[in-house]
């Protein structure tokens, strides 16, 4: 059964997000990532309609639609007036160059045309159905619409690996921003859930075996005791950066289980970081470089700040959801889907959960000051995503203007050459030159052991960390 | 709705607006020209006058590159279409993504307002309808025309049909500015019209 976990509602259509809810995803409380489906319905008030059209799709088709809006709006937008008549039906037709042209009904890949200047039709391409026909014609409001719920749900997933967010119920509210709804996500890889589920029964045990260690160091004096604190300070410290993978590989990561109790204290993420402009005061470049800082042990509470991630990569979007309400129909619910952080604080208290949702929040967050020993250490496992991770660590040199992590998605040969190279975000486009990353084709990590293709995430954080993880 | 504003990330929004290669001269022209435009569809919309960018500028941490009235009439004066009247002609980018900033914020603070001129103007296209009959859209296309022919150096006057052309572009431009990435997109717009 899908779950709805994230639902866009701008006054003309809805778009929602659904994952599958699977029992083990119940039992670990976070969404499993199989089976992601978008749904967008396009329900106009205005237009009295049985039932409204709706398409569906994977996240692929999520994205490549929203791809294709947003080309497609921002060749509208430098568009001379005199290039459209207010009904469309005029001589002064739109050079086909210009917009996205379908040829025949066959073709698969969704597009716009416009009709004038307040008229646009979306071609469904492979996403239409037998009850939503091949094409629907959007007013300049409905496509509007449509943008601002893509832009959205785009911010969100730009931020994630392969998987769904996970949600915080509790903060969804009609008044909250979402910034604040965002707070607590965290991104589990897919192959991470199987770990963590061993994890907890590891977790159980190393818990025992701390809890009896700390009352005999109790016992035996006060240094023991200190000792103790520092050694939890270091485990914060590597809670907060290890990638999901570090449990398996890293003797630390059993220490690392625990959680640092000031993170049950938040209540509530604070926005993210601004990021400093040349002539910005000194005020808003301390806050940032604060808020940078995932997790001093000595601050824990700074943890909170990079636990908020990326994940609204726009701190503009969520003015423009509250600042306009009436414009809104709002948005989500997501009950089934309980937070993590800081909301569930308490079960990570009790040590029954791994630190994954933690160490996936300063991940998806890219804001790890944390020394990239431990972060190899979780790589060896898989020779080639280290192998990537060095390449581009010697490479990657953040632009001084780059204030947000570019994501890729690196597509490897099995000889260890790129076989395609996708841009994850706007940014992450924009960037792309300035990475290092090899052109395809281009001999680039050691043969694969497996002869199939190798999925591989890359982050590019503006602080220069590198980081690659499994797809 | 101020307050949700006012969480904005202005320094975030900055480094939005980031460009690989700098425009030429020729080509900023462009640039400030459908900038000045802009400005000029929300003021005949939204009655926006040069306090309201000002205050904006303050509460966007821009008030150090737009500080005072003279600043913007100069900065406004760098379209090389207007009437000249020995005013400044320059608009560095630092100053153009300062007005880009500022034009966003605004048409976000108004986008109830250019959505209702919106679809004030879809309906009366469907019901085959002049726009200017419409009092909010009548109002608007007046004040761009006059505003237009007021402040722009024509060789000849621009015909009523082209103004209110250019105007209606710039509305259902201004809705998707109103947006929350509103600011990028009319960035990469000028960018566009600097090509």
């Amino acid at each position: 059964m899908l779950s709805v976990i994230r639902r866009y509602t701008p006054p003309t259509c809805t778009l929602e997000i659904k994952v599958k809810n699977s029992p083990l995803s119940r039992w670990l409380r976070r969404p499993s990532l199989k089976q992601f489906r978008f749904e967008l319905r396009f329900d106009d008030p205005r237009k009295a309609q049985d039932k409204p059209v709706t398409i569906s799709g994977d996240r692929a088709q999520l994205e490549q639609l929203a791809d294709m809006v947003n080309t497609y709006v921002q060749e509208f937008l430098a568009l001379p007036a005199n290039s459209l008549s207010l009904t469309g039906g005029s001589a002064k037709a739109i050079s086909s160059s210009n917009f996205q042209e379908i040829s025949a009904a066959s073709t698969s890949t969704p597009s716009l045309k416009p009709r004038g200047l307040v008229a646009h039709e979306l071609f469904f391409g492979s996403l239409a159905t037998e009850t939503s026909g091949q094409v629907i014609k959007l007013s300049a409001l409905q496509l509007f619409d449509l943008t601002t719920a893509l832009d959205e749900c785009t911010a969100d997933l730009a931020t994630l690996p392969q998987g769904a967010p996970r949600s915080a119920p509790a903060a969804l509210n009609t008044s909250g921003s979402l910034r604040d709804r965002f707070a607590t996500l965290k991104t589990v890889p897919v192959w991470s859930a199987a770990i963590a589920s061993l994890l907890l029964m590891a977790v159980g045990i190393i818990v025992l075996g701390v809890g009896i260690i700390k009352q005999r160091s109790l016992q035996t004096s006060p240094l023991a005791s200190n000792q103790e604190q520092d050694s939890d300070s270091k485990e914060r410290k590597t809670i907060d950066v290890l990638p999901p993978v570090a449990p398996q590989s890293s003797s630390t990561a059993k220490p690392s289980l625990k959680v640092p109790s000031s993170l049950s204290s938040q209540a509530n993420l604070p926005p993210p970081p601004p990021v400093e402009p040349p002539q910005l005061s000194t005020r808003i470049t301390d806050k940032s470089e604060r808020k940078a800082i995932s997790v001093a042990p000595n601050s824990p509470k700074k943890t909170s700040p990079s636990l908020s991630p990326l994940a609204n990569s726009d701190p503009a979007s969520t003015k423009t959801r509250s600042s306009s309400p009436s414009s809104s129909r709002i948005v989500t619910k997501l009950p089934s889907l309980p937070p993590l952080l800081p909301e569930s604080s308490t079960s990570l208290q009790k040590r029954e959960q791994a630190p994954v949702p933690t160490v996936s929040d300063s991940l998806a967050s890219g804001n790890l000051n944390q020394s990239e020993s431990n972060s190899t250490t979780a790589l060896n496992n898989i020779p080639q995503l280290a192998e990537v991770q060095q390449y581009l660590k010697q490479r990657w040199n953040p632009p001084e203007d780059l204030s947000r992590t570019l994501q890729y998605r690196l597509i490897i040969n099995p000889n260890g050459s790129i076989e395609r190279i996708i841009p994850l975000g706007d940014a992450s486009k924009i960037y792309l030159d300035r990475t290092g990353i090899p052109l395809k084709g281009e001999q680039f990590v050691s043969i694969l052991e497996k002869k199939q293709q190798l999925k591989i995430r890359v982050l590019l954080a503006p602080e220069g960390i590198v980081q690659t993880f499994l797809e | 709705m101020q307050h949700s504003i006012n969480q904005s990330s202005p320094a975030r929004e900055w480094k939005d607006l980031s460009i690989a290669q700098t425009p030429s001269i020729d080509n900023l022209s462009n640039i400030k020209t459908h900038l000045d435009l802009i400005i000029i569809a929300l003021e005949s919309l939204a009655g926006i006058s040069s306090e309201a960018m000002l205050q904006a500028a303050k509460k966007l941490n821009l008030d150090s590159v737009i500080a005072d009235r003279v600043t913007l009439w100069r900065l406004r004066q760098s379209n090389p279409q207007r009437k000249s009247s020995g005013g400044r002609k320059k608009l560095d980018v630092e100053e153009a993504r300062s007005l880009v900033l500022i034009v966003c914020y605004l048409a976000k603070q108004h986008q109830e307002l250019i959505r209702r001129a919106c679809l004030l103007l879809e309906q009366t296209i469907q019901q085959n309808q002049p726009p200017h009959r419409s009092g909010l859209l009548g109002d608007y296309l007046d004040a761009f025309s006059n505003t237009y022919q007021e402040r722009m150096e024509e060789a000849e006057p621009l015909s009523t049909d082209i103004l209110y052309q250019l105007a209606l572009k710039l509305l259902i431009d201004l809705i998707f500015y109103s947006s929350a990435q509103g600011h990028r997109r009319l960035w990469l717009a000028l960018l566009d019209y600097s090509k």
